[in-house]
């Protein structure tokens, strides 16, 4: 054992400082063989350079597309909670009473019996913890290797759910919004998944985020 | 063997006649995106805290469960998640009423949270005072919470180097900073001496572990740990735990070990090749004995303290890259026992 290659264990270890986190060395798609591949895949190359956007929505070959789609949603879910933190600060229920982002529309939020309007900050909320309760569904989403196409189709309603936080943020909250978006990427990043893969339509994509997005008049439906 | 270890044995003899109660899984808690680090259950109420690199904490109710697929086991959905952290949840404490606990971030900082009713609705309108404050000092990466049962103080332990003292609620909570002038490593796990009240014991990634005097901020003793721990590689201690009764440290460690030390001459007690791989968590049920130890070989396993035999191992995570059991508990009132796991998953067995 003396005189072999130390392999590399990747590990957070008790006391490793914030500097060293996830600070090994890359691991190639083929080597891992964990059932959390492509999470792992993902959040590898987000640390590696999270303004890559192009990069880190690029598949390793032969993978499957529903779970490629599926653990993306997973990982901007879980972005999304550091935006959420910051509107909690900001987004004050009496200011913010709808959730709105343009005057043309209210979003109705869906996790309660009957959809009802609640203020931007329960809306954000709400939405991301049906999120993170439908995405860890055992009927729908058992397992993270291989996912049914009737479950892969409910990933759009998701998408379109949570985008509404960054419009949100992007018309009210412009400036909250900007400082997130220069640490995270993650408007730009969601905008180009949703349109790569077709899970939601243009016109609803109203965030001009992208430089070769043209700023929409028109938005549909809820 | 010395004179606590004999009185340990007599004083914790497992019951002998017939029946041994044997664990299966119960409850799966799914809902964090992201490995879950640290978990805690309520001090009387079937419910429990867990902590995830996904920014969040959950509250669980058990008592509110969906039917799984697998009829034998039942799903969990949280009803609170609790926001403010900047980045992954390292570590917990529940205080002793139940009412608030305590989380340690990478952001540094640690979050006072008045705990919701756990029949709460989940989908309830936010109230900015679930977080009640934010305790401020430390420099880096928070990864030890331990909280004692009566006095209404905290300990927390920090890649900064530092393990401080704090009285949350007090209008100047920071009451001590300890340090330890020639240890090379950084704290990784603390803890409470349960016997003692005016004790701490703390471990670090050098493998060193000391007894502090909390009053004076001394350090008392050094426990044998380096000395006893494998020389070659990484070899640090994962988590420090004080026995509820006895002057008992126990470590657990990288290289495989659990290992029993004499709070009052530093000396070892007994070592055992615990796991097929580093110890990650440990946990003593209410009563002092049986002690439950997590691993990144993916499973727990359950010890009798008296004959340090294991009486039963259950395979309960996936592995995240190399990581797979971040941390266990024992309920203090009720049978149940729960892992939280580097897979986003928590959970209970029964």
């Amino acid at each position: 054992m003396a005189n072999e290659a130390v392999p590399i264990i990747r590990r957070n270890r008790p006391g490793t400082k914030s500097k060293d986190w996830c600070s090994w060395e890359d691991e190639s798609f083929e080597e891992m063989d964990s059932t959390l591949a492509v999470q792992q895949f993902i959040q590898q190359a987000i640390r590696k350079d999270f303004t890559n956007v192009e990069e880190i929505l690029n598949p390793p070959e032969g993978q499957d597309e529903g779970v490629w789609k599926y653990e993306h949603l997973r990982q901007f879910c879980m972005e999304l909670n550091g935006l959420a933190v910051k509107l909690q600060v900001e987004c004050n229920p009496e200011t913010c009473t709808q959730m709105t982002a343009t005057e043309q529309w209210i979003f109705l939020c869906a996790a309660h019996k009957t959809p009802k309007e609640c203020p931007a900050i329960d809306y954000t909320r709400h939405t991301l913890d049906g999120a993170a309760c439908l995405l860890n569904s055992n009927k729908y989403f058992p397992s993270r290797v291989s996912i049914k196409d009737s479950s892969v189709a409910k990933l759009g309603s998701v998408c379109r759910r949570v985008y509404r936080i960054f419009s949100h943020a992007y018309f009210h909250h412009r400036s909250l919004f900007d400082t997130y978006e220069n640490e995270t990427y993650l408007c730009r990043r969601f905008t180009q998944f949703v349109t790569k893969y077709n899970l939601m339509s243009k016109d609803n994509l109203i965030v001009p985020i992208m430089e070769d997005q043209q700023t929409l008049e028109g938005e549909s439906e809820a | 063997m010395n004179i606590y270890f004999l009185s340990f044995l007599k004083q914790i003899s497992a019951p002998k006649e017939g029946y041994r109660k044997t664990w299966s899984a119960k409850y799966t808690l799914r809902s964090h995106f992201d490995g879950v680090r640290a978990l805690a259950f309520h001090p009387v109420e079937p419910v429990l805290l867990t902590a995830s690199e996904d920014h969040t904490l959950k509250l669980w109710n058990l008592q509110k469960t969906v039917p799984a697929k697998k009829a034998a086991s039942l799903d969990v959905e949280p009803v609170y998640t609790f926001r403010a952290h900047v980045g992954p949840v390292l570590s917990l404490a529940m205080s002793p009423s139940g009412e608030q606990c305590y989380s340690g971030g990478m952001d540094t900082t640690i979050r006072c949270w008045n705990i919701p009713k756990s029949d709460i609705d989940p989908y309830d309108s936010f109230d900015p005072n679930v977080l009640s404050a934010t305790l401020e000092a430390h420099t880096d990466a928070v990864w030890g919470l331990s909280i004692h049962s009566s006095k209404n103080q905290l300990l927390s332990c920090s890649g900064d180097g530092t393990i401080r003292l704090w009285s949350p609620g007090n209008k100047s909570p920071l009451l001590n900073t300890f340090t330890v002038e020639s240890e090379e490593g950084v704290p990784t796990s603390v803890d409470f001496v349960r016997c003692d009240p005016n004790q701490m014991v703390a471990s670090y990634t050098s493998s060193n572990t000391y007894i502090f005097d909390i009053e004076t901020g001394a350090q008392v003793l050094m426990l044998e740990t380096k000395i006893n721990s494998d020389s070659g590689g990484s070899n640090q201690i994962n988590r420090v735990i004080s026995h509820p009764t006895l002057p008992i440290s126990i470590t657990a460690h990288e290289d495989r070990h659990i290992r029993f030390f004499d709070n009052n001459t530093g000396k070892i007690i007994h070592s055992m090749v615990a796991h097929l791989d580093s110890v990650t968590s440990l946990a003593i049920d209410p009563n002092g004995l049986y002690l439950l130890s997590g691993s990144h070989d993916c499973s727990i396993r359950l010890w009798n303290l008296d004959s340090k035999t294991c009486v039963q191992e259950i395979t309960s995570h996936r592995k995240k890259f190399e990581e797979s059991i971040h941390d266990v508990a024992f309920h203090p009132q009720k049978p149940y026992i729960a892992s939280a796991g580097a897979d986003a998953l928590a959970k209970v067995f029964v």
